[in-house]
């Protein structure tokens, strides 16, 4: 493959040897393919999400109840916008519109931790196992998060908002249109999110080339390492497609699947800074509830994907 | 006239809109003010669901995107 052979052509001219060239490696081949599959899976899916703008959510997350209702949000979480700043938007309109509480919830929890540039890059970087294992996990942690929040009455616990009128007004496009604005999308998330995966990859490269896999198998396997994956996601904010290298690497050298998969949801869904942008839509109270729940069903889920 | 883009702070796309918009109301020396808005109450108000937004006077004239620089001279020059 073309990545491959200029890595190896960059170190081969750099006269690199032993772990610095294998980090070295790493990160070239890894920065340039995971780059390429982004470019190409943003244009994709921005296309195809021209065709379903955040009113189109609203139309059919509208009068859902039960089952269909927690299913249709969570899919519509994982084909959502890149950007955790445009998911409030929608869960306000959502709220506004009336779509019930769990639903809503179950929305803005499985929308952060599965995206579709994730899950488009993942079958090239893992296998397309743990793929859908991470796919099946983050839908289940958003449904069951939804569910139980609205079993336990915390919809009493959002902030209070004067509604408007919501736009219904669907502008319909054109191809060239849709071309023109998922192209737009593309250099926009491209460039945000280049410099995540740059320094995810880098320090997948560090792992890589220099941290012993006895290290990580003495240390991060077990029960204890799934706890450990869930609460050292909290501080970190990044993109998930910058944990994808990272957890990549780890799981090279002995990391279990279950480990490397609550990693990536808790750094996506349990951010501190997503709960600061949370707390302008959500009492404390709601937050607590919300980060506990969705905690626990990624510690559940990590658990048993080990034990697998 | 006051243009207010709405969008949350760290809403990288509107900070960018708003940083656009500013350069144009300087360069055409348009009689206009531009704000940013990051208060989700008022995007609530408005029932806007995609960011950034763009409105002058009480119109949203921009919603979801950044449109391309000559739409935004085009949107500025003809409203405020």
């Amino acid at each position: 493959m073309v990545f491959e052979q200029v890595a190896t052509l960059v170190v081969t001219y750099l006269g690199l040897s032993g772990p610095l060239s294998e980090a070295v490696h790493f990160w070239i081949y890894d920065s340039l393919k995971i780059m390429a599959m982004l470019v190409a899976v943003i244009f994709g899916v921005g296309y195809l999400r021209t065709y379903l703008p955040p009113e189109k959510i609203r139309e059919f997350l509208d009068g859902r109840r039960a089952v269909t209702g927690y299913l249709l949000a969570a899919v519509m979480g994982v084909i959502s916008p890149f950007c955790s700043c445009s998911t409030i938007p929608i869960f306000i309109g959502l709220v506004g519109a009336g779509v019930p509480f769990g639903i809503t919830i179950t929305f803005l929890a499985t929308s952060p931790m599965v995206n579709t540039a994730a899950l488009g890059v993942m079958p090239g970087i893992f296998s397309f196992e743990t793929t859908v294992l991470y796919l099946a996990s983050g839908l289940a942690v958003g449904i069951t998060g939804g569910f139980t929040l609205n079993r336990l009455g915390m919809d009493r616990y959002v902030k209070d908002f004067e509604f408007g009128e919501p736009e219904t007004e669907i502008e319909d496009k054109n191809w060239r249109q849709r071309t023109r604005k998922a192209w737009r999308e593309t250099r926009e998330i491209g460039t945000e999110i280049a410099p995540y995966v740059l320094v995810g990859v880098g320090i997948g490269a560090i792992v890589h080339g220099y941290v012993p896999s006895e290290t990580v198998q003495s240390y991060m396997t077990g029960p204890l390492g799934v706890l450990g994956a869930v609460v050292a996601g909290v501080p970190i904010y990044t993109n998930v497609l910058g944990v994808i290298p990272v957890v990549e690497s780890l799981i090279g050298k002995g990391l279990p699947t279950g480990t490397g998969i609550a990693f990536m949801l808790s750094v996506a869904a349990l951010s501190l800074p997503q709960f600061v942008i949370l707390k302008k839509v959500m009492k404390k109270e709601l937050i607590v509830a919300y980060a506990a729940t969705i905690a626990t069903g990624i510690l559940i889920l990590g658990l048993a994907f080990n034990l697998v | 006239m006051e243009v207010r883009i709405y969008g949350a702070e760290n809403c990288s796309k509107c900070n960018y809109l708003k940083e656009k918009a500013e350069e144009i109301v300087e360069d055409r020396n348009l009689d206009a003010e531009v704000v940013k808005v990051n208060d989700p109450a008022e995007l609530a108000k408005k029932g806007i669901m995609s960011t950034p937004a763009l409105e002058i006077g009480d119109e949203v004239m921009v919603k979801g995107e950044v449109p391309p620089e000559n739409r935004l001279e085009e949107i500025l020059a003809e409203n405020t």
